[in-house]
């Protein structure tokens, strides 16, 4: 039984589920990295920000994209499944995601917000993401029409 | 509405692009375009600033598109924005790949015939745009000569020098001379227009003599011209009399006609180089269900290297050309071979083909060990023919009878081909110019 490939980590979430993890899978959320290297893990680590629901499809594509005997491709068609979630969901793996510094989900993630931005208008966006519209109507015209960023 | 009492903090349940950090928000607003990140800045006023950030924001923007071609801090000595260089950098990047040099006016060097292959590529700060032309050492080796820097200055205009004669071996210091004095007194300074996307013009700056209506650096629609890209030449001709007949010479309104006449033949004296235009290669490179398409070279039977177009056209044929150093347009070539289908012959092939195939001459660098095996082993096979002459159909069948047929493309597994003709023996194994955007075997001119 060798032992550093096989070290495992107790992960908590906010509402006191444990998971259990191989460490390798798991040091690639910095955060986790951090505590293992500076030996700061206590057993389990909490993860005070981010409930199980979650915790458990971070863990689904943290553990997928660790296996190595998968190619570039392969782990790309996973993410095109992972992702096809209510968007609601996938805001709040962004959150989680940004708190445990995990890079590769997070630019997964963001492409795909983005993306599905491209095709709202406005009036969704802020619905979406619960913006709320601080614009007079006159400004908001003036807004829309000088448009200075977007190119013919 | 559940609350969780582990997230003291959070009472509401729906989450507000607000509530997140500012590194998230910058994150997902960097995957948008210019005009995706205008329309998000009408969501609420809050975001305007966030959307005008331009160390964070437009930095990212550049940054994923171009960042691992070059680099974006050295661009205009640093100075200019990153929204400005966003701009710029989305109308230079239709440059990069392979262009033919047209109707060639200007002399080359001595040394060696105008190339007509001219090939851009991302540099540190600026474009560099490079003729390739066929080594003459009988390898595969390409010469690239770089001639044209597209850069800009720290003002974020247009900056772009010319080497027609290859004089200089250009280091990035060279480039940097602030004090322009190298620059202006070695190299003929040129302005580069966009007509659309496939089609680019370079003449000479002639500063205050310069031109009354230079078409602006900026792209026109391009939908108009992706489909003018490969088109027969007369509409490139008709293009470039447009564009001579729109240019107004100096002086305009008031000024005496014999006034004009003199500015202009100043002009035409201090002119060192004529207007060139350059159109676009589209299709340079092999694809799934077109194998055969794009830039090759190959060692012809004269034992010299040449480069080859091979074009797949809308009724399911496929032409070979060279690629040479003529200046007539590539249509008016007669084609190296052709076909009028594109089919491949699946194996196993007859025992008369493999007998045409095996007594077969690979042509290839007597200097090199090139193993023809190296390309792995036939895979299919295609008829091609050369001449346009009339091919007498099989009436028996669809197929043209292959004794009619005047040779074979032979592709190999490893995906290159090669082909040869029944009225002699050899086969010239073509190789690819370039790979994922890089040029294969490039050396630099020799005598510098």
């Amino acid at each position: 039984m060798s032992s550093s490939e096989e070290r495992k980590l107790i992960l908590k979430s906010s509402d006191n589920e444990e998971f259990v993890v191989k460490e390798s899978s798991a040091v690639q959320c910095l955060t986790i990295k951090n505590l293992v290297e500076d030996r700061c893990v206590s057993d389990p680590i909490p993860l005070a920000n981010v409930d199980s629901k979650i915790l458990a499809l971070v863990i689904e594509f943290m553990e997928k994209h660790a296996e190595t005997t998968l190619s570039n491709s392969e782990k790309k068609e996973f993410d095109v499944e992972f992702v096809k979630k209510p968007f609601d969901d996938l805001l709040e793996l962004i959150l989680a995601a940004n708190y445990l510094d995990f890079r590769e989900l997070m630019d997964v993630l963001c492409n795909t917000c983005a993306k599905q931005m491209e095709n709202w208008s406005v009036e969704e966006v802020r619905e979406k993401f619960n913006i709320q519209n601080d614009y007079t109507v006159e400004e908001e015209k003036a807004a829309r029409a000088e448009n200075p960023w977007a190119f013919e | 509405m559940e609350v969780n009492c582990q997230d003291s903090e959070e009472t509401v349940f729906a989450l507000s692009f607000s509530d997140f950090p500012e590194d998230v928000q910058l994150c997902i607003l960097s995957f948008l375009d210019p005009s995706e990140l205008a329309s998000f800045a009408c969501t609420s006023k809050k975001f305007v600033s966030l959307c005008r950030d331009d160390q964070r924001l437009w930095f990212s923007l550049c940054d994923r598109r171009w960042g691992s071609c070059t680099h974006l801090k050295r661009w205009g000595h640093g100075k200019i924005s990153y929204k400005v260089l966003y701009r710029i950098l989305r109308e230079y990047e239709n440059l990069i790949g392979f262009w033919r040099r047209c109707g060639i006016t200007n002399i080359a060097s001595v040394n060696s015939p105008p190339a007509s292959l001219v090939y851009f590529e991302w540099g540190p700060f600026y474009v560099s745009g490079s003729m390739i032309s066929p080594s003459k050492n009988g390898s595969y080796e390409v010469i690239r000569s770089p001639f044209l820097w597209v850069s800009i200055t720290s003002k974020g205009e247009p900056m772009n020098y010319l080497d027609p004669e290859g004089r200089f071996d250009f280091t990035d210091d060279l480039l940097m001379d602030s004090e322009k004095g190298f620059l202006e007194n070695e190299l003929i300074r040129v302005n580069v227009s966009f007509m659309g996307k496939c089609h680019v013009v370079v003449e000479e700056n002639l500063g205050s003599f310069g031109h009354g209506k230079v078409p602006s650096s900026g792209i026109a629609s391009g939908e108009e011209y992706q489909n003018g890209c490969g088109s027969p030449p007369d509409r490139l001709m008709s293009e470039i009399y447009q564009y001579l007949a729109n240019r107004t010479s100096p002086g305009g309104n008031g000024v005496s006609r014999r006034q004009r006449r003199r500015e202009k033949e100043k002009q035409e004296k201090l002119r060192k180089w004529e207007p060139e235009h350059f159109v676009k290669i589209v299709n340079c490179s092999p694809t799934l269900s077109r194998p055969l398409q794009g830039l090759w070279k190959g060692i012809c039977d004269d034992m010299s290297l040449d480069f080859y177009l091979v074009s797949y056209d809308d009724i399911g044929g496929i032409a070979c050309r060279k690629v040479g150093e003529s200046s007539r347009p590539l249509s008016l070539h007669a084609p190296v071979f052709w076909s009028s289908s594109t089919t491949f012959i699946e194996p196993p092939r007859s025992p008369e083909e493999y007998h045409i195939y095996s007594n077969r001459m690979h042509l290839r660098p007597p200097a090199e060990s090139y193993d023809s095996g190296d390309n792995g082993a036939v895979s299919h096979m295609l008829l091609i023919n050369s001449s346009y002459d009339l091919v007498i159909p099989d009436i028996a069948g669809p197929t043209t009878n292959p004794r009619q047929c005047e040779g074979r493309i032979w592709q190999y597994e490893n995906g290159t081909f090669g082909f040869g003709f029944l009225r002699d023996n050899y086969i010239i194994d073509l190789k690819h110019i370039a790979k994922n955007g890089h040029l294969l075997d490039a050396i630099e001119p020799c005598n510098g």
